[in-house]
C-alpha cells in the first residue's frame, strides 16, 4: 500500500517503479487501490469534474453493495431494497457538497460513504475530530467496552489497566 | 519494508542470500512472540500494586492497580486518583464498577476468562501475517529494566504497538497504541510499581462503604456461544471471527448478539441489539480512548462496532453487517 503512494508520488527508483507497475497489472486489488488513490488525490485537488463521474460512480457503487437482510418484527423477511435509490440520492448531494467546497473537509461518516477504506487511509485527510461518548449514552457503550475487553488480546496484554477507558471522567477529550 | 525489496530483485545468485534472510527473519520473529506471551501470562498470574498514568488524546490521567492471583483465581482493583472518586473491582467473574459521585455501585457478570485463553496459538499466527514484530531497545521504567516490542501493523487498518515489558517477569510497564500519522492514539505507563511480595488479597477490596448506595444489577446475566444469525460480510483484511454468543440481560426480551473478529493482536467487537425505545444513544462515531465506537440503527435493530481499531476499520465492519438467518 506504501508502496502504491510512494509509485504515485514518484518517490521510487525506476527499476523498482517498472517492478511495482508489473504487480499492479496482474493484482487487480491493488489496480484498484491504484484508482482510488488517484480519485481521491483527485478530489483533494479539486480536479474530480474533469475526470469521472462521482455520482454515476457512487450510485453504482451503492447499487453493487450486498443489501442489508434483517429481521424485522413482524415482517421478518422485508427486503430494505427501497432504501438503495435514496441512499444514492442522498451520497449524491454529499458528492455534489464536497466538491463544491474541496477545501473543506468530509466527515468521516461521508468519506465512507464514498470511497473504500483503503482509500480513505492512504489519503489520510484530516478528518473532524470524533466525537466523545456522551454521558447518557455511556452506560450502555461501558458495558459493551467491558465485554468487549474480555476477548481482546490487547487486553489481555494490558491486564486490569484496560478498565481505565471505561473509568476516564474526562470525556470532553476533542481529538484524537 | 526495506528487505522485502531485496527479495524481489530477480537473479539466481540472490537466491541464496533471500532464503537466509527469510530464515533470519522468522528466528527474530519468534523470539518477540513468546515476549508477548509471557507478557499476556504475566498480566494474569503476577501480583503487582502500582500507580500509572493514562494518556489519550490531550488528556493526561492517574490510576492505581492492584492485582492479586492465587488457587482461587483473578482479583483485580482500579481505582482513579484524578478526579471523581471511581473504582472498578473484579474477583474472577464479577465485575464491579463503583461510582462514587454518584453513589452507585454497578454489577456485571463475565464470561468466565479460562475459557477463552489470553493468546490463542492461531492468534499469535495471525498476529505476524498482520503486523511486523521486532525487539526494540532496553529502557528504564519506573525503576524496572523493560525490553522494548514494535508491533508495526501491515496497513491502515490497524494500530501500531510499541510495548516494554519488565525483563525478569514479563508484565508489562508501558504500552502505546500509534496511529498511521505517529501519533500517540494512548499509552499507560507505569509510574511506580511493587511485583510480587506486599501484595495481597486485601488490597483489591473495595475503598467505599457502600450501605446506602444504589445498585444496579444491570449487565447480561448470562451468555451462550454459538450462532446468532448475525454476520460481517466484509470485514478488512486480516481480521477473523474468534467469538460468536448471544448475551441475555434481565428484562430484556431479546439477547444482544456479540460477534468478535481479530487481527491477533486489534480485537473489533460487534454488538446487534433490538433497537431501543426507551434509552438513548448516540448515532455515529465516538471514542473512548483508543476505543473507536461506531453505532449505526437498522430498521429494527441497532449495531454497535467497537474495538482498539482505527475508525475506519470499526466502520467498514458496522457498514457491512449483516442478517444470515439462522
Amino acid at each position: 500500500m506504501e508502496k502504491i503512494s510512494e509509485l504515485m508520488d514518484g518517490e521510487l527508483a525506476s527499476d523498482q517503479c517498472s517492478m511495482h507497475i508489473r504487480r499492479l497489472s496482474k493484482d487487480p486489488q491493488l489496480a484498484r487501490r491504484w484508482d482510488h488513490y488517484h480519485l481521491i488525490r483527485d478530489v483533494l485537488r479539486a480536479e474530480a469534474g474533469t475526470r469521472v463521474d462521482l455520482v454515476a460512480a457512487v450510485s453504482a457503487r451503492l447499487q453493487a453493495e450486498p443489501t442489508i437482510l434483517a429481521p424485522r418484527r413482524g415482517l421478518q423477511t422485508l427486503i430494505a431494497r427501497v432504501a438503495l435509490p435514496a441512499a444514492a440520492a442522498v451520497a449524491g448531494v454529499v458528492v455534489g457538497g464536497w466538491l463544491s467546497a474541496p477545501s473543506s473537509q468530509p466527515g468521516r461518516a461521508d468519506l465512507a460513504k464514498l470511497t473504500s477504506p483503503a482509500a480513505i487511509t492512504a489519503a489520510a485527510p484530516k478528518v473532524a475530530a470524533v466525537v466523545p461518548v456522551a454521558a447518557q449514552a455511556n452506560g450502555q457503550v461501558t458495558e459493551y467496552i467491558l465485554a468487549h475487553q474480555e476477548f481482546s488480546p490487547t487486553s489481555a496484554m494490558h491486564g486490569a489497566a484496560s478498565y481505565v477507558r471505561t473509568l476516564s471522567f474526562k470525556d470532553a477529550d476533542s481529538t484524537q | 519494508m526495506r528487505r522485502a525489496h531485496v527479495v524481489l530483485v530477480p537473479g539466481l545468485v540472490l537466491l541464496q542470500f533471500c532464503a537466509g534472510v527469510v530464515l533470519a527473519e522468522s528466528l527474530e520473529q519468534s523470539d518477540p512472540l513468546a515476549w508477548l506471551e509471557r507478557i499476556a501470562r504475566a498480566a494474569r498470574q503476577l501480583n503487582y500494586s502500582g500507580t500509572f498514568v493514562y494518556q489519550h488524546g490531550d488528556q493526561v490521567e492517574t490510576s492505581r492497580i492492584t492485582h492479586y492471583f492465587d488457587r482461587t483465581g483473578e482479583y483485580e482493583k482500579l481505582e482513579t486518583l484524578d478526579g471523581p472518586k471511581r473504582e472498578i473491582i473484579r474477583n474472577n467473574n464479577e465485575i464491579l464498577t463503583y461510582d462514587g459521585e454518584h453513589r452507585v455501585v454497578k454489577r456485571e457478570k463475565r464470561t468466565p476468562r479460562r475459557n477463552f485463553p489470553a493468546l490463542l496459538p492461531d492468534q499469535l499466527a495471525s498476529l505476524t501475517e498482520n503486523y511486523n514484530l521486532r525487539k526494540g531497545e532496553h529502557e528504564r521504567i519506573a525503576g524496572y529494566d523493560a525490553q522494548a516490542l514494535i508491533l508495526q501493523p501491515r496497513d491502515g487498518f490497524r494500530y501500531g504497538h510499541k510495548l516494554w515489558a519488565e525483563v525478569t517477569t514479563g508484565l508489562l510497564l508501558k504500552a502505546r497504541m500509534i496511529d498511521e500519522n505517529d501519533h500517540v492514539v494512548e499509552q499507560f505507563v507505569f509510574t511506580q510499581l511493587i511485583i510480587g511480595s506486599g501484595v495481597t488479597r486485601d488490597s483489591t477490596r473495595p475503598s467505599f462503604a457502600t450501605g446506602d448506595w444504589r445498585r444496579e444489577p444491570a449487565g447480561p446475566d448470562s451468555s451462550e456461544p454459538g450462532d446468532t444469525g448475525w454476520t460481517v460480510k466484509s470485514q478488512p483484511v486480516g481480521f477473523k471471527k474468534v467469538m460468536e454468543m448471544k448475551r441475555f440481560k434481565t428484562g430484556a426480551q431479546s439477547p444482544v448478539a456479540h460477534l468478535v473478529y481479530s487481527d491477533g493482536l486489534a480485537a473489533v467487537s460487534v454488538f446487534i441489539e433490538p433497537l431501543p425505545t426507551k434509552r438513548k444513544f448516540q448515532e455515529g462515531l465516538t471514542h473512548q480512548g483508543a476505543v473507536n465506537i461506531y453505532t449505526r440503527p437498522l430498521p429494527d435493530q441497532l449495531v454497535t462496532v467497537l474495538g482498539e481499531a482505527p475508525a475506519v476499520t470499526v466502520m467498514q465492519m458496522a457498514n457491512s453487517v449483516s442478517f444470515k438467518g439462522q
